[in-house]
C-alpha cells in the first residue's frame, strides 16, 4: 500500500517535471526564436545560403568572433537544392528581405542578377580573383570551386574501365549502370545547360535521350551517390564534395572527371552577391568582403566540402590542383538553361 | 468567469486563430492565383512520368497503411481492453512514445543497425512501407482500440454466451471495428501519401518530393498547385470517403464510455510489447549502438541544442493552436463542422502546398504593411510564420481526435445538465472537456510529433531565427554525418520522453 502511495507520487513528480519541461520548451523555444534588433540600418543582415550549413556555420561564426556583428542566415536545403532560396528572393522582390545570397552555384544567381534583383557590389578583397569568376558588372563574385564528376565505387568498378568524356556516359552500354539528379534543379541543371551551351541542342538532346528511360533520375545529387553505395547503380554524375563526404561512409568511393569534350569538365563556384533592397547594405558589403575573401576560400578548401580555390596562390600554397576546366563561360551556359530545362522535361523525365 | 464569457473568449480565440492559419492563406493563394493568371508555365505540365510517380506513391502509402494495421492489431486489443494497472499504462506509454519520435528516427535507427551505406535497390520500396508501418502503428492502435472499448469488446464477449469465439468476433466484432479500422486506415493513408522523409531516406522518389521540387522551384503560383491537382482528386475520394465513415462512427451506437477494467490475458500483452521492442525500442537502439561516445551527443547539444529546443517550442506552440481551436470552437456547433472540413483540406493538401500559402500570406502581409510586426524585421521572418505553417498543416489531427472523443459523449447526463439550466458554454467546459481532457493532451502531443517530423511545410516556412531539427536532420543524412544525425535523433527521443509520461499520467488520472 505504502510502496503504491509513494510510487504514485514518484510517479506524480516526475509528470509534474514532465509537464514543466515542455512548458518550458515552449517558453524558451518562443523567447529563444525572439530575433535580435529591429529593421535599422545597424541591424544584423540576412543571410539567404544555400552552402551546406556544416561549413557555411563555421565560416559564419568565424566572421561574428572576427567582427562583433551577427548573422541571421536562412539556409536552404537539400529538397530545395538553392532554387528555395531563389524562389524566395524573387518571390520577395522589392521589400526588404535577404541582404545577402550565399549560393552553393552561379547559374541561379546569374538569372536574378538578370532580373535585376541583385545590386551590384565590388568587394576589395576579390581583386586577385581572376575576371572569369567575377561578374563584369559587379553583381556577384565567385569562389570555392566544385567539379562535376562521375562518382563510382572502387571495389566494384574498375575506374580504368570508365569513359573519358561525358556523352559517353549516354551510350546503350553505360546508361542503364548511371544515376543523375532530376536536371531541373541543382547543379545538375547547369550541367546539363553546359552541355546544350557546348554541344549545342542536337546533341544535348541526343545525351538525354539515351539516359531516358535507362539512367535513375534521383532527386539530389547525394541521393545519385547513395545510389551508387547501396549497388542500384554503377556510377553516378554528382558533384565532388558529394563524393567526399560519402567517403566518410564507404571510403572506397572514388570519382574521375570527364571530358565535357572541349579538354575539361564542368566545375561550379559559390557565388556571393547583394540582394537589392536589403535593410542593411553597409552590413551586407562588409559581409560579402568576408565571404569572398582568401580565408574563406581557404576555410572551404580544408573543409570536407573539398573546394577548389579560385586563387591561383591559394591553390599553391594549399597544393591543390585545378581539374581540367571547359572553356565555356558561365552566362553561356545561363543562356542555354531555358532550352536544356525544357529538354530536360520532355526528354528525360517525359 | 460567467459562461457566456467563457463562450466569447473560446470563440474569438479559436476563430482567430482559425482565420489566420487557414482563411486568409486560402484567400491569399486564391488571390495569387488569379493575379498571376491560371494557366501554368510552360513546362510545369504533369507528365506520363509523373502520374506513374503518383500511382505508385499510392500504392506505397497504402503498403504503409495495411503494414501498421498488421502491427497496430495487438495494442488496440490491449489498449481497448483495460485501462488500469502498470501494464496498459505502459502500453499506453509505448503506443504515444511511438507517435512522438520523428519518422526519420525510427529510418536512421533501422539504416544504422544494418549498416547501410547507400540506398535504392529492388527492397527499397518494401523497406520504405515497413518503416512506415513501424513508425505509426500507434495511430490505428489508438483509434481501433478505442472502437474495441466503446462497443466492440461488449458485443463481443455478449455474443460469446451464443457462439464460437471464431464466429463471435469474425460476425459481430469485425463488422463493429471495421468503420475504426477504416478511418484509421484513412487517416495513416493521408499522412503517409505527404511524408517526405522515409521514402527520401531511402533513395525512392514519390509525389510528394516532386511536388517540394516543383513548388521551389518556380515564382508563380499555379505551377505550385498545377501538380497537386491529381493527388488532390485521390484525395478527395479519400476524404469523401473519410466523411462518411466518420458520419458512420458519430451514428453508432454511444456504447459504454466508462467501461469496467479486467485483466488482460498475457498474450497479446506480450505481443504488443514485442511489436514495441521491435519497432521503436529496436531502431533507437541501433542509434544508441553506433553512437560510440556520449561526446559525441554532448557536441550536438552545444552546437545544435538551441534549434533543437526552439524546434520543440514552435512545433508545441503549433500543437497549442491547433488545440485552442479545435476546442474553442466546440463553443459553436455550426462553425465546428466548416472547421473540421477545412482543416482536413488544409491536411490532404501536401506540406508543400500548405507551406507556400502560408509563406505567400507572409509575403502579402509585407507588401501591404511592411515591419508591422513590431518593426522586427519582415514579416516573412518571423517565427510566427512557423507556428501558423504547421498550425494549417497539422490542426486535423486534433480536430479529429478531439471530433472523435466529444462523439463518446454520455447524453443522458448533458441532457440533465442542459435541464437543470447549465448554459452550452458550461456543458462544453464543465462535462465534455473535463472528459475528453487525455484526448486533448493526446491530440496536442500527436500534432506536435507530426509537426517535428515535416520537411515540406517547413522548407517552405523557415526562418531565420531557428534551423527547424527536420531539416537539420535531412541535411545530416546527406552531408553522411552519422554521429551529428544520431546525436540528434537521440536528443528527439528524450524530448518526446516527458510528453509521453505526462500524457499517460492524464489518462490514468482521468480513469
Amino acid at each position: 500500500m505504502c510502496g503504491c502511495s509513494h510510487g504514485a507520487s514518484a510517479a506524480r513528480h516526475l509528470v509534474v517535471i514532465g509537464i514543466s519541461f515542455w512548458l518550458g520548451t515552449i517558453a524558451v523555444g518562443l523567447v529563444g526564436c525572439k530575433r535580435g534588433p529591429a529593421i535599422q540600418p545597424e541591424g544584423a543582415p540576412i543571410l539567404y545560403c544555400s552552402v551546406d550549413e556544416v561549413f557555411a556555420r563555421d565560416i559564419l561564426a568565424r566572421y561574428e568572433a572576427k567582427t562583433g556583428r551577427t548573422v541571421k542566415p536562412i539556409f536552404d536545403s537539400e529538397a530545395g537544392k538553392t532554387t528555395g532560396l531563389v524562389r524566395r528572393i524573387q518571390s520577395e522582390a522589392g521589400r526588404c528581405g535577404a541582404d545577402v545570397f550565399w549560393s552553393s552555384e552561379v547559374f541561379n544567381t546569374i538569372l536574378l542578377a538578370r532580373r535585376g534583383l541583385l545590386t551590384p557590389y565590388d568587394p576589395p578583397s576579390a581583386v586577385d580573383i581572376t575576371p572569369r569568376y567575377r561578374d563584369p558588372e559587379h553583381r556577384w563574385t565567385a569562389f570555392g570551386l566544385r567539379a562535376r564528376v562521375i562518382a563510382f565505387d572502387s571495389e566494384k568498378t574498375d575506374g580504368d574501365s570508365l569513359p573519358a568524356t561525358w556523352e559517353a556516359y549516354a551510350s546503350p552500354e553505360w546508361a542503364p549502370r548511371v544515376a543523375i539528379a532530376n536536371p531541373l534543379f541543382g547543379t545538375t541543371r547547369g550541367h546539363v545547360a553546359a552541355m546544350f551551351a557546348l554541344w549545342g541542342p542536337q546533341r544535348g538532346e541526343a545525351f538525354l535521350r539515351g539516359l531516358a528511360d535507362e539512367a535513375l533520375v534521383t532527386d539530389g545529387n547525394s541521393s545519385a551517390v547513395r545510389m551508387v553505395l547501396g549497388g542500384a547503380k554503377e556510377v553516378c554524375m554528382t558533384d565532388t564534395d558529394d563524393v567526399v563526404v560519402a567517403r566518410r561512409r564507404s571510403p572506397s568511393l572514388q570519382c574521375v572527371y570527364p571530358d565535357m569534350g572541349d579538354g575539361g569538365t564542368l566545375l561550379i563556384p559559390n557565388t556571393v552577391a547583394i540582394v537589392a533592397g536589403g535593410a542593411h547594405p553597409d552590413q551586407a558589403r562588409q559581409l560579402v568582403d568576408y565571404l569572398v575573401s582568401a580565408e574563406v576560400e581557404r576555410l572551404l578548401a580544408q573543409s570536407d566540402s573539398k573546394n577548389v580555390p579560385v586563387r591561383k596562390q591559394l591553390r599553391d600554397e594549399l597544393g591543390v590542383t585545378l581539374p581540367a576546366e571547359t572553356e565555356l563561360s558561365y552566362d553561356a551556359i545561363a543562356d542555354a538553361m531555358d532550352d536544356a530545362v525544357q529538354a530536360a522535361r520532355e526528354i528525360l523525365l517525359k | 468567469m460567467r459562461s457566456q464569457t467563457w463562450r466569447i473568449v473560446g470563440l474569438v480565440l479559436s476563430g482567430a486563430i482559425f482565420v489566420i492559419a487557414f482563411v486568409i492563406p486560402a484567400v491569399v493563394l486564391m488571390a495569387r492565383l488569379l493575379r498571376e493568371g491560371v494557366a501554368p508555365t510552360d513546362g510545369f505540365t504533369i507528365s506520363v512520368r509523373q502520374w506513374r510517380l503518383l500511382a505508385d506513391s499510392l500504392m506505397l502509402a497504402l503498403g504503409g497503411a495495411g503494414v501498421s494495421l498488421l502491427l497496430a492489431l495487438p495494442g488496440a486489443f490491449v489498449w481497448g481492453s483495460a485501462r488500469r494497472g502498470l501494464v496498459p499504462g505502459g502500453v499506453t506509454l509505448c503506443l504515444l512514445l511511438g507517435c512522438l519520435i520523428s519518422p526519420m528516427v525510427h529510418c536512421f535507427g533501422w539504416q544504422q543497425m544494418f549498416g547501410l551505406a547507400g540506398a535504392g535497390g529492388r527492397w527499397a520500396p518494401a523497406a520504405c512501407a515497413v518503416v512506415w508501418g513501424s513508425w505509426i502503428w500507434p495511430v490505428p492502435a489508438f483509434i481501433i482500440g478505442s472502437g474495441w472499448r466503446r462497443e466492440g469488446r461488449e458485443a463481443y464477449e455478449a455474443a460469446l454466451l451464443l457462439c464460437s469465439p471464431g464466429r463471435a468476433f469474425l460476425r459481430i466484432a469485425l463488422p463493429l471495428l471495421a468503420r475504426y479500422v477504416l478511418l484509421s486506415m484513412l487517416i495513416v493513408f493521408v499522412l503517409l501519401c505527404g511524408e517526405y522523409a522515409v521514402p527520401h531516406a531511402w533513395g525512392l522518389r514519390v509525389y510528394a518530393t516532386e511536388l517540394l521540387s516543383w513548388s521551389t522551384a518556380t515564382t508563380r503560383t499555379i505551377d505550385a498547385v498545377w501538380p497537386v491537382l491529381p493527388l488532390l482528386g485521390c484525395m478527395a475520394v479519400v476524404g469523401a470517403a473519410a466523411v462518411l465513415v466518420a458520419r458512420r462512427f458519430q451514428s453508432g451506437a454511444p456504447g459504454s464510455a466508462r467501461i469496467e477494467p479486467r485483466a488482460i490475458s498475457t498474450g497479446p500483452t506480450v505481443l504488443c510489447l514485442l511489436v514495441f521492442t521491435v519497432t521503436v525500442a529496436l531502431p533507437i537502439g541501433g542509434l544508441v549502438w553506433r553512437l560510440g561516445s556520449l561526446d559525441v551527443i554532448r557536441q550536438a547539444w552545444d552546437v545544435h541544442g538551441g534549434d533543437l529546443v526552439r524546434s520543440v517550442g514552435l512545433m508545441a506552440a503549433a500543437g497549442c493552436a491547433a488545440l485552442v481551436m479545435a476546442v474553442g470552437l466546440l463553443f459553436a456547433p455550426a462553425l465546428w463542422r466548416f472547421a473540421l472540413i477545412t482543416a482536413i483540406v488544409f491536411g490532404v493538401l501536401p506540406g508543400a502546398l500548405v507551406g507556400e500559402a502560408v509563406y505567400g500570406t507572409f509575403v502579402m502581409a509585407e507588401e501591404f504593411m511592411p515591419g508591422a510586426l513590431g518593426g522586427a524585421g519582415p514579416w516573412y521572418d518571423h517565427w510566427i510564420m512557423v507556428v501558423l505553417g504547421m498550425t494549417a498543416k497539422y490542426a486535423w489531427i486534433g480536430f479529429l481526435i478531439i471530433g472523435a472523443a466529444m462523439m463518446t459523449r454520455q447524453r443522458e447526463i448533458e441532457e440533465q445538465a442542459s435541464t437543470d439550466g447549465a448554459a452550452w458554454g458550461e456543458i462544453v467546459r464543465h462535462i465534455r472537456l473535463a472528459r475528453h481532457y487525455p484526448a486533448v493532451l493526446c491530440a496536442l502531443f500527436v500534432t506536435i510529433g507530426f509537426a517535428l517530423a515535416d520537411v515540406a511545410a517547413a522548407t517552405q516556412v523557415q526562418v531565420s531565427s531557428v534551423r527547424l531539427v527536420s531539416l537539420l536532420l535531412v541535411e545530416a543524412m546527406h552531408r553522411f554525418e552519422d554521429e551529428l544525425l544520431i546525436s540528434i535523433s537521440l536528443w528527439l527521443v528524450i524530448a518526446a520522453l516527458p510528453g509521453g509520461l505526462a500524457a499517460v499520467w492524464t489518462i490514468r488520472r482521468s480513469e
